[in-house]
């Protein structure tokens, strides 16, 4: 068995227990928790980019001389500017072909941010500045289906010589396992069904917006970004590059840019980042507009975008074309998908999630009009290329999914035994997870109770019962795959005894400050109440949030290792001579004669002996090292599968007059090896839920196709779910089975809760209806022509 | 964002504030609660910005009143759709009209949004609203086109265009008033309620309404139902708050009277005529209502996206009228 | 007068050039606001007198003297100086006696007085200034955020106004001259029960709309002190949360109300 060291604890005071303070809430309750948007400072500027009026076009020449003459204006950027010399379009990372550049020549979307900035006095100046700048105008063809873009019958981008739409290797990615065509011969039934997600955007709820000033060379920048350190990179001169991570150095040092010793990168509260431009999407261009404007008007600039700059999607949209091989006891021989947009359906979820030993993948991602594409709690429909399939074989034989689900649960194609041996092997016991979390969800939805055929429980009110369920991994499986580098440090404050948290973490999730503190207080023996975490500031050195959809499985073992590293550093201090006297705190005893709890240092065998951190520290202080722990940057190699499974049920009544889905219940389950803040844990599964049901039922991008613009793009049009468009209760199970590779065998949960919520939904309406709708988002609508009402 | 400039006046009169309008000469707007024109400000969606925004709610007396005068219900032009949801008169008596308030919106936009704010609105077509008026529509401008026709149109009218324009009236309250037969009191004259709505295009935003660039509504009467004729509204929206109304729809019916109204399905709030004479002195049930329902869509015509509103307008004809029985 | 700004220099008046040379600061503060006469200087129209009472008690043995010292704010008028004890007076006076002094007039027209948190400011505002510009940017309550950008379409604005929980970013500033506020700090402040029920039960992520959803809550509970789970759901409707803490929203409003209910502040 691999060596675990993070693995196991014997006691807990804080992990996992509920009823905790947590540690950001007063300051956001009060209202006085600080955003981006918060930042005022004075003398400032505001600043606003050109938006495109034309879905793709050229700047041929432009006239900004009116604009900068324009009384209130300070600093006007273009595109041509000297400062944008080292700067080149990159496409997006993977499954996306929208292209990114602080300030394009190339409007490659309608509204597309490029062009021009102008800083000025304020908004209705740069307003009205920005109508004086004549621009000469290439118009070229525009397309926003990707299908469409696919056939290659208007060449978008023969302007810049390239003769097809779908762009280079990337634009066509396979995932194969096994000998689809033999699987296929193997089935006793073959389905063919197409299977269509529509685009949806990112959750932000601030738009975003970004402040710079300049103190002499050191820039100070305000990024709306849960990990402000591409942004500094960026800064730096460098462009990240696919794969994630790895950033490339485009630009010289010094020059226009300045080296990363001198920006100082301030990262407040985010306001529901969720991932989204987080990434190498454009957000990190803007800031790079925001910093040079304030740079040529030697004042602070604050940047800002409105809520029409929804441009970031989430990585779900295209329509797949989708094959299913299967037995008639339910098992799944093979599956077949081509599918035409963005898409991970294949590569995170079926690979990842199944025993289905064969299938074939194609995804082709052409160049369209739209905007980039970026994580963001990683696509809210991606289980479809899972559990639509598992649904399908479910209806045809009249078998419930639950019993589709476990005949098929596997990893890259093996099955349960496989699991087992492995899990075994890793920890020396073994659980099924998914039959685990299968069992609990069936028990609290009354699933045996409740299950019946397709359309066959029309209710009083003249609506139809359904019940259905879609389960999925957590979010990565691989061992060792997303253990990014972290860094973590842990100081007890000499003033007090207090104990101070240095790390990064996401803004919402389960990463947040609590959930650190109560892993930190545990590993270093120090009260709850006596540990804070305080991200915001710059502090100096890179901070990563280990990978932003498992924050807390990668962040964990840095937080124990650095807690741990503290109690060590302050057992030593409380043991060794200190200062020119040779005294020491704990006179005659080792490190290993001490233990530590409630923010106390006592001897083992005689509890009497103590002191408190705060007389350790005011010992002597000065004649000894702080007591402060570091855990920083190296991937600790643990070789552990990360097999656990979530699955959310729901009970739905649909409105066969009106195509309405109510939604009447719905059960979360998730296995997440090791629950740190059960509070918080909850908060992902019922919020995650909301969040899900909202992408896929309601929330679709729809376009103007005469002009490319996006047409919904306000919070009236695009829906967000409200707080009554879930009827019923809700309720959250947690397992805990230990088997995941964070800390304490803690697993990710958050990332694909919201996922779960389309195929489940669809599934549901399967049961009450017997028709189903595998068009995302399930409107109304989608939901009548399934019933041919429409 | 924030608000261009404009000049603001607070009249203390009714007089005061129709001779601002007046004299602006269809460069002011009036502002009631807010919740509509200063949207339309912000995002600078009309070719003509205001050169002044007169208040409405400084004006002495209050025009914020709920009374029964008689057999005649008045409701000043500026109350408040929350106390027109609450009170226990209208919910008594006028049930259609306390029903579209409640569903009206936010809870928050129904203690700021006004009666006469919510009838005389601007439409709700994303064409009409995409910000810094990049669509020059044909609501606006009479050499716009409607982009709906050809374009993005799933919300949009399914009985055709008016005035060029498809976009639909938004109002949850239009269709219960004129469901109960109300007029409308203005500064100038008293106007029934089939007789108020209209499309015309107007670079300034007044394109909604009959009533001309200085006249403002005082006051909205309406008669007290007959003896058993009962009222209902209904609403489908994508949201359960916050959303404009797919469809809804308003009923009175009872005895020989029936008046039913359809909204969000038509530029503006429509007269289901064919409905009321299927359903008009019967004793309702769910057969007469689905038959009456089904004549309210019989001219409906789909537009490439929006066959389903006409489905949903359908049923909430249907609903509304078995909300009378 | 046109709403764009007269941006030739030979056109524009002293008043103007003062002001948008952001020279002129005057009624930030709270309780002073200056105003600009014609010629461009400055005058005051707010005054704050003390008034003092002595008072004397006495008890057998003992002589206690206690002195009592109020504050008020005057609104003086800048061209005949006569006192006045509110804003509006001042206004009325202005109207009626000076009717010809336009200029002066836009200028009065300028000031508004609220009391925000039990705090009273005496302010300058804009015609085109929102609630949610000035109470953020003159007052510093930044906690009305401003998720939909000025849509009206999700709560995270909302400021108690008389009672009412309304949308500062649908609000003229102007329109609410004397009115009552209340935000989320000025709950913090006074230590209401929403703000720990609020963080026991974990009715927070990522924070944003959590203000807007607190002072609805506050609103509610002002009107109808033992709401039940649907009085809950239908007065928060209109607050959006992306994360998603709906359901913790009626276990907090609700042992908010019970503590309210008991005597506790």
């Amino acid at each position: 068995m691999p060596e675990q060291p993070y693995h196991t604890r014997e006691e807990f005071n804080y992990v996992g227990k509920a009823g905790l303070k947590r540690k950001d809430g007063l300051e956001k309750a009060a209202g006085t928790a600080l955003f981006t948007r918060d930042v005022y400072l004075p003398g400032m500027l505001i600043a606003k980019t050109f938006e495109s009026p034309y879905a793709h076009a050229k700047i041929v020449s432009m006239d900004t001389s009116k604009a900068e003459a324009y009384p209130g204006v300070h600093a006007v950027l273009r595109y041509d500017d000297p400062e944008l010399a080292y700067e080149f379009e990159y496409p997006s990372w993977g499954w996306s072909a929208q292209y990114q550049h602080p300030l394009n020549q190339i409007a490659h979307w309608a509204g597309c941010p490029m062009g021009f900035a102008i800083a000025a006095v304020d908004e209705q100046t740069v307003d009205e500045a920005m109508k004086l700048v004549e621009i000469e105008w290439e118009i070229l063809p525009f397309e926003l289906d990707y299908e469409q873009s696919a056939k290659d019958d208007v060449i978008l981008e023969a302007h810049r010589d390239i003769d097809t739409n779908i762009r280079s290797a990337e634009g066509v990615i396979e995932h194969e396992l096994g000998d689809v065509e033999k699987g296929m011969q193997e089935a006793d039934n073959i389905v063919k069904f197409t299977y269509i997600d529509e685009e949806d955007t990112w959750g932000g709820v601030e738009a975003l917006s970004c402040i710079a000033v300049w103190r002499g060379d050191h820039l100070d920048i305000w990024v709306h970004n849960q990990t402000p350190n591409p942004a500094q990179m960026r800064l730096a001169g460098y462009h990240q590059w696919v794969p994630v991570g790895y950033f490339v150095r485009v630009a010289p040092p010094v020059n226009q840019y300045t080296l990363a010793n001198k920006i100082h990168v301030h990262s407040l509260y985010q306001g529901a980042q969720f991932g989204g431009p987080n990434w190498n999407t454009w957000y990190c261009n803007y800031p790079l507009t925001a910093a040079w404007l304030a740079k040529r008007a030697q004042k602070p600039v604050k940047h800002i975008l409105d809520r029409s700059h929804f441009e970031n999607r989430g990585y779900d949209e295209a329509v797949h074309y989708m094959e299913v091989g299967f037995k008639n006891d339910g098992t799944i021989t093979a599956l077949k998908s081509l599918d035409y947009g963005s898409t991970i359906d294949f590569p995170f979820k079926v690979g990842k999630g199944t025993g289905v030993p064969n299938y074939y993948d194609t995804v082709i991602v052409p160049y369209v009009n739209k905007g980039p594409k970026s994580c963001y709690r990683h696509g809210m429909k991606e289980c479809g290329g899972l559990n639509l399939p598992y649904s399908i074989v479910a209806g045809e034989l009249g078998m419930p999914m639950t019993e589709v689900a476990l005949k098929n649960d596997g990893c890259y194609g093996n099955s349960m035994e496989w699991i087992n041996e492995n899990v075994k092997a890793q920890y020396g016991w073994t659980r099924d997870s998914l039959k685990e979390v299968i069992e609990a969800g069936k028990e609290a939805i009354g699933w045996d109770e409740k299950w019946h055929l397709p359309g066959e429980k029309k209710l009083d009110n003249g609506r139809y019962h359904g019940i259905g369920l879609a389960f999925s991994h957590n979010w990565e499986v691989d061992p060792n795959t997303y253990f990014q580098p972290n860094q973590a440090c842990v100081a007890i404050q000499r003033t007090e005894g207090s104990v101070k948290l240095i790390a990064r973490h996401s803004d919402g999730g389960w990463t947040g400050e609590t959930s650190y503190c109560q892993i930190v207080a545990d590993e270093l023996g120090a009260k709850y109440d006596d540990v804070e975490i305080r991200p915001f500031d710059d502090v100096k050195f890179e901070l990563k949030q280990g990978m932003g959809s498992c924050g807390l499985i990668c962040s964990s073992v840095f937080l124990v290792e650095a807690a741990r590293n503290c109690k060590k550093k302050l057992l030593e201090i409380c043991t060794e001579p200190t200062g020119p006297g040779g005294r020491q705190i704990f006179p005659g005893l080792t490190p290993d004669d001490l233990e530590v709890k409630d923010s106390v240092v006592f001897e083992k065998a005689n509890p009497d002996n103590k002191k408190t951190f705060y007389e350790v520290c005011q010992a002597d202080w000065q004649f000894h090292d702080p007591a402060i722990g570091w855990a920083a940057n190296r991937r600790h190699g643990m070789e552990i599968w990360n097999l656990l499974r979530q699955a959310t049920f729901m009970e739905v009544e649909v409105d066969t007059e009106t195509g309405e889905v109510i939604i009447k219940k719905v059960v979360n389950v998730n296995d997440v090896g090791k629950c740190v803040t059960p509070e918080s844990v909850k908060g992902q599964q019922y919020g995650g839920s909301y969040m899900g049901i909202g992408n896929s039922r309601n929330e679709e991008v729809l376009y103007d196709t005469q002009t490319g613009f996006q047409i919904n793009d306000n919070l009236i049009d695009y829906k967000w779910f409200s707080f009554n468009d879930i009827e019923g209760p809700m309720e959250q199970i947690i397992i805990e089975t230990g088997m995941g590779y964070g800390a304490y065998g803690m697993s990710g949960c958050s990332e694909v809760v919201g996922a779960l919520m389309a195929t489940s939904t669809s599934d549901a309406i399967f049961n009450a209806t017997g028709k189903r709708v595998t068009h995302f988002p399930t409107t109304p609508d989608r939901v009548l022509k399934a019933l041919g009402k429409i | 964002m924030k608000l261009h400039k404009f000049n603001h006046v607070n009249p203390k009169s009714v007089d005061e504030a129709v001779s601002i309008l007046g004299r602006n000469g269809g460069k002011a707007c009036v502002n009631a609660g807010g919740t509509d024109m200063v949207g339309v400000l912000r995002l600078k969606i009309l070719p003509e910005y205001p050169d002044v925004v007169v208040n409405l709610k400084s004006i002495s007396p209050s025009m914020n009143y709920i009374e029964e005068d008689g057999n005649v219900l008045k409701i000043g032009a500026l109350t408040l759709l929350d106390d027109i949801a609450n009170n226990e008169i209208v919910k008594e008596k006028y049930t259609a009209l306390a029903q579209a308030a409640h569903k009206t919106a936010s809870p928050h936009i129904r203690v700021m949004g006004t009666i006469a704010g919510n009838l005389c609105q601007h439409n709700r077509c994303w064409y009409y609203w995409k910000k810094d008026n990049i669509f020059n529509c044909a609501r606006k401008d009479t050499t716009g086109l409607c982009y709906a026709t050809a374009g993005q149109n799933k919300f949009h009218s399914v009985f055709g265009a008016a005035a060029g324009c498809l976009a639909f009236h938004p109002s949850d309250m239009a269709p219960a008033l004129v469901a109960l037969n109300a007029d409308v009191v203005t500064s100038k004259r008293t106007i029934p309620i089939d007789e108020f709505f209209t499309v015309k295009v107007s670079p300034s935003g007044a394109g909604s309404t009959v009533l001309e660039s200085d006249e403002v509504v005082t006051e909205i009467q309406v008669p007290q139902p007959a003896s058993g004729v009962k009222s209902a509204f209904v609403k489908f929206a994508l949201r359960k708050s916050i959303d404009f109304p797919v469809a809804n729809a308003a009923a009175a019916i009872g005895g020989e009277e029936a008046r039913i109204c359809m909204g969000a399905v038509a530029p503006n709030p429509r007269r289901a005529t064919g409905a009321e004479d299927s359903i008009r002195g019967q004793s309702i049930n769910e057969s007469n209502a689905d038959a009456a329902a089904a004549e309210a869509v019989r001219n409906a015509m789909g537009l490439a996206h929006n066959r389903w509103k006409i489905q949903i307008a359908r049923a909430m004809v249907k609903r509304a009228i078995l909300g009378c029985a | 007068m046109p709403h764009e700004r007269n941006k030739d220099p030979k056109n524009i008046s002293r008043r103007q050039f003062l002001r948008d040379a952001g020279i002129v600061v005057g009624g930030t503060a709270v309780g002073s606001a200056f105003i600009l006469t014609a010629c461009g200087e400055e005058k005051e129209i707010t005054k704050t007198v003390t008034k003092t009472d002595t008072v004397t008690t006495t008890a057998p043995g003992t002589t206690v003297t206690q002195t009592a010292t109020e504050t008020a704010t005057k609104y003086v008028c800048p061209v005949c100086n006569e006192e006045f004890d509110s804003l509006d007076e001042l206004k009325n006076h202005f109207e009626s006696e000076h009717p010809d002094d336009k200029e002066i007039k836009d200028e009065l027209d300028r000031v508004v007085t609220y009391t925000v948190n039990g705090h009273q400011y005496v302010l300058q505002v804009d015609p085109q200034e929102t609630l949610h510009d000035v109470l953020r940017e003159k007052c510093g309550y930044l906690s009305l955020k401003d998720m939909c950008t000025g849509w009206g379409a999700c709560g995270s604005c909302t400021v108690i106004v008389e009672g009412k929980p309304i949308l500062g970013c649908m609000a003229l500033a102007r329109e609410f001259d004397g009115a009552n506020m209340e935000t989320s700090e000025g709950l913090a402040q006074k230590k209401h029960p929403l703000i720990d029920t609020y963080v026991k039960h974990y009715t927070m992520q990522c924070g944003y709309c959590t203000p807007g959803f607190i002072v609805t809550s506050k609103a509610l509970l002002d009107m109808n002190p033992n709401p039940t789970v649907e009085d809950i759901r239908d007065k928060l409707a209109g607050n959006l949360c992306r994360c998603g803490t709906y359901p913790q929203h009626i276990p907090a409003v609700q042992e908010a109300a019970e503590i309210l209910q008991q005597g506790g502040e």
